[in-house]
C-alpha cells in the first residue's frame, strides 16, 4: 500500500533502527481527560511509538475487569467520544507527534460517525481498532478509514484459522493486532505457550505489514519474549491497574505511570 | 461436511443479525454453525432430542381454551399454549435441551449459560444434570436477588452460579460476562446461550429448538378449535418464546403482536420497550433494535418480570417488526401484575411474570376485537418463581 501515515511512517523509522514498537493503551477520560492527555506527553517522552485510546463502553465484552472499571469510570464522569476527538485535536495543535489508534467497540463508533460528521472529522486520529467489527462485517468501515487515510487495524487470535489470516491481513493497514492468548484484556504473569509459533504464522501471512502482540503483557519478561518474535508490544491494564490504584489513593497518576513504564520497556 | 461460517447468509435477517464478535470467537462460531447444521439432519440426533422431549421433558404440552377468561373480556376466544407444563416451568427447556444434546455430540463437557428470570439457568442445569455435563450459569446480582428460589434450584442441580455485579447487574451484563468467559475457555467450553440473540448461529438455532412450540400449538388449535389463530400473542425479552410460536405461522394470514415490557411507562424511560424506545445498533454480536443513548451507550432497562429486562431484541423480531409482519407493543408493569391475577383467578394458571405481558396485552385488547377471530397466547412459562416478588410488591408477608 503506497499511502502512508503516521502508524506506517512510525514503523518505517523503527525498521531503520530494529526496534520494536512499544504501544500502550489508556482508556481514555479515566480518570479524567486532562489527565489521559498528561499521560500521552509522559509516555511520549518515555519511548512509546504509538497511544492507544480505548473509547468506553457500557459493555465491553472483550475486556477483562481493569478495563471494565476504567471504562465504566470514565462513562461515570460523562466522557463522551466527542470529548475525546477533542482532546486528541488539542494534542495535535501543541505539536504533539505520536500516532494514535482510537480502540473501540462497533456501536459508539457506529454513533460517533452518525453524530460526529463521519471519518473526516476524526481529524488526529491514525487508526482505528474496533474489537467487535471482524473484517467480514467491516468492508464498508475499511474503504471509508482508507478515503480519509486513516488505517484499519484488525486482529488474529490463537483460535484464528490459518485459512482467516490472509483476509484479516488483506483488510489490515497500519499493523496487525495479535491477542496473545485466549481470553479477554488484562495482564497475566505468562504467556502463552507457543505463542512464538503463532506469531510466526501471523507475521507470514502479514507479510511486510508489522505484527504487534497484546492482552497480557504487563511485565518486562512477557514483553521482552514478545519483541523476540514481534514488531511490537501492547501495554493496556497493567498500565490500567497502575492508574487505578494512583488515582483511588490521590497519588501522582502520572509519575507512577512513568516509573511503571520506566521498569516494563524491556527495549 | 461443508462449513458453516458465523457471516453465512443464513445469519443474516434483513439488516439484522450477523456476528460482531471479538476475532477469538470467529472460529468457535463457524465450528458451532457447522456442528449445528449436520447435527438439524442427524436422524439420530433429532430422534434423541425428540424423544428425551418427550419422555422427560412433558412434550407434547397441550393447547388451553381459557373459557372463563373469554366469557370475561367478551371478544374472541382466547386460547393458551401451555409452556408452563414444559419441565422446570418454562419454554426454556426446548432449547437448552436441545443445545446440550449439541454440545454433547461436539465433545464440550462444560456448559456456560447466562439467565435473567432464572428459567434458562434452571433448564440448563437440569439438561446438564441428566447428560452429566459441568454447568456454570451467569447471573446479575439483581437478578439473583429477586429471584432467590431460582438461584437455589440451579444450585440443587448441581450447578455453579456466578452473580455478575458489573454494570446493570442484570441479563445484559450476564451475558456479556458468560461471553467474556467463552473467549477465556472456548476448547472445552460450550456456549449455551437461552434466547435467540447473540451473533449467527445462535438466533437461528434457538428459533429452531423453539419452534416446537409453534409447530405443536398450530395442529393442536386446528384440532382443538377447527381452525387457524387470527392473532397470535406473545411476550418479548430476547424473543425466543415468540419466535418459536410465530415462526410456523409466518406462512398464514394471522397477526402476530409482540408485547415487550412498558416497566413504569415508556414516557418514564424506565421501561425494556426496544421497538418503541429504541434504534438499531450492534449489541452481544448481532445488529438489532436496542436501547441506547444518542453516543451508542447501552441504556439500563426496567421490568418487573427479570426475563423481559433486556436493552436489545433478537435480531429476526426486528426484521419482521421492519416487514411489518409482527406488531410490537408494550404493557406496563401494573398492568403485568394485574394480568398475573386474573388468569390466576379465571384460569386456574399462575403465569410467569413474562408471560403475564402477553395476557395484559390480550385482557386490554380482547373487547376491542373482532368476536369472530382466535387469539392464541403463548403461556411461556409458570410464575412459581414469581410468587414471593409478587407478595413483597404488593406488602404481603410469607
Amino acid at each position: 500500500m503506497s499511502r502512508t501515515t503516521r502508524i506506517s511512517a512510525r514503523f518505517a523509522v523503527l525498521q531503520d533502527q530494529s526496534r520494536k514498537a512499544f504501544v500502550p493503551y489508556l482508556t481514555a477520560g479515566d480518570p479524567d481527560l486532562a489527565t489521559t492527555g498528561a499521560l500521552c506527553r509522559m509516555l511520549a517522552e518515555e519511548g512509546a511509538d504509538i497511544i492507544e485510546l480505548g473509547v468506553p463502553f457500557t459493555d465491553p465484552i472483550a475486556d477483562g475487569p481493569t478495563n471494565q472499571r476504567a471504562a465504566q469510570r470514565a462513562l461515570d464522569r460523562g466522557i463522551r467520544p466527542d470529548g475525546i476527538l477533542e482532546l486528541v485535536r488539542a494534542l495535535r495543535s501543541e505539536g504533539f507527534a505520536l500516532p494514535i489508534v482510537l480502540f473501540t467497540y462497533w456501536n459508539p463508533l457506529r454513533m460517533l460517525l452518525q453524530l460526529g460528521g463521519g471519518y473526516d472529522a476524526l481529524a488526529g486520529i491514525d487508526g482505528i481498532l474496533v474489537t467487535d467489527l471482524p473484517p467480514e462485517h467491516g468492508e464498508e468501515h475499511r474503504a471509508a478509514c482508507a478515503a480519509a487515510n486513516i488505517d484499519t487495524i484488525f486482529l488474529a487470535a490463537p483460535t484464528t484459522p490459518a485459512e482467516r489470516l490472509p483476509g484479516i491481513a488483506a483488510a489490515t493497514s497500519g499493523f496487525l493486532y495479535y491477542v496473545s492468548s485466549k481470553g479477554v484484556t488484562g495482564a497475566r504473569a505468562e504467556l502463552a505457550a507457543g505463542l512464538e509459533a503463532d506469531v510466526g504464522a501471523v507475521k507470514a501471512a502479514a507479510g511486510a505489514l508489522p505484527v504487534c502482540v497484546g492482552f497480557g503483557i504487563g511485565t518486562k519478561d512477557v514483553a521482552a519474549r514478545v519483541c523476540e518474535v514481534a514488531d511490537g508490544f501492547v501495554v493496556g491494564s497493567a498500565l490500567g491497574n497502575v492508574i487505578e490504584k494512583t488515582a483511588e489513593v490521590g497519588g501522582d497518576v502520572v509519575e507512577a505511570a512513568r516509573d511503571f513504564v520506566r521498569r516494563l520497556d524491556p527495549r | 461436511m461443508s462449513t458453516h461460517g458465523p457471516f453465512d447468509d443464513a445469519g443474516r435477517f434483513g439488516p439484522y443479525g450477523g456476528a460482531y464478535v471479538p476475532e477469538t470467537l470467529v472460529a468457535p462460531l463457524q465450528e458451532l454453525a457447522t456442528a449445528y447444521a449436520a447435527a438439524r439432519v442427524d436422524p439420530a440426533y433429532t430422534a434423541t432430542l425428540d424423544g428425551m422431549l418427550a419422555s422427560w421433558g412433558g412434550r407434547p404440552t397441550p393447547t388451553t381454551f381459557a373459557a372463563r377468561l373469554t366469557e370475561e373480556l367478551g371478544g374472541p376466544p382466547i386460547w393458551l399454549k401451555r409452556e408452563d407444563l414444559n419441565h422446570t416451568g418454562a419454554h426454556k427447556l426446548n432449547n437448552a435441551l436441545g443445545q446440550a444434546l449439541l454440545a454433547h455430540r461436539m465433545g464440550k463437557r462444560r456448559i456456560i449459560a447466562e439467565t435473567g428470570a432464572g428459567q434458562h439457568g434452571v433448564a440448563t442445569a437440569t439438561v446438564c444434570a441428566r447428560l452429566g455435563l459441568d454447568c456454570v450459569v451467569y447471573m446479575g446480582e439483581v437478578d439473583a436477588a429477586r429471584q432467590a428460589l431460582n438461584v437455589f434450584r440451579m444450585k440443587l442441580l448441581g450447578a455453579e452460579v456466578r452473580t455478575v455485579s458489573s454494570g446493570s447487574r442484570t441479563l445484559k451484563d450476564a451475558i456479556n460476562e458468560a461471553m467474556r468467559d467463552w473467549v477465556a475457555n472456548i476448547d472445552d467450553t460450550f456456549y449455551l446461550l437461552g434466547s435467540a440473540l447473540g451473533p449467527h448461529p445462535y438466533p437461528t438455532m434457538v428459533r429452531d429448538f423453539q419452534s416446537v412450540i409453534g409447530t405443536e400449538a398450530r395442529a393442536q388449535i386446528v384440532a382443538g378449535a377447527g381452525r387457524l389463530p387470527t392473532t397470535l400473542v406473545a411476550c418479548v425479552g430476547g424473543g425466543s418464546n415468540a419466535i418459536g410460536l410465530f415462526h410456523p405461522f409466518l406462512g398464514d394470514d394471522c397477526a402476530m403482536v409482540g408485547v415487550e415490557a412498558g416497566g413504569r411507562g415508556v414516557a418514564t424511560g424506565k421501561h425494556a420497550a426496544r421497538f418503541e424506545g429504541g434504534s438499531p445498533g450492534v449489541l452481544h454480536g448481532t445488529r438489532t433494535y436496542l436501547l441506547q443513548d444518542a453516543w451508542g451507550q447501552v441504556l439500563e432497562t426496567h421490568s418487573v418480570s427479570a426475563g423481559l429486562d433486556y436493552p436489545a431484541v433478537g435480531p429476526e423480531h426486528a426484521m419482521l417488526a421492519d416487514d411489518g409482519r409482527i406488531r410490537f407493543t408494550s404493557v406496563t408493569d401494573d398492568e403485568a401484575l394485574d394480568a398475573f391475577h386474573r388468569l390466576s383467578e379465571l384460569e386456574g394458571i399462575i403465569p410467569a411474570l413474562e408471560s403475564s405481558h402477553a395476557v395484559a396485552w390480550v385482557i386490554r385488547e380482547a373487547s376491542s376485537m373482532d368476536p369472530e377471530g382466535l387469539i392464541l397466547v403463548n403461556l411461556s412459562g409458570r410464575g412459581d418463581k414469581d410468587v414471593r416478588q409478587v407478595a413483597a410488591i404488593e406488602g404481603v408477608e410469607l
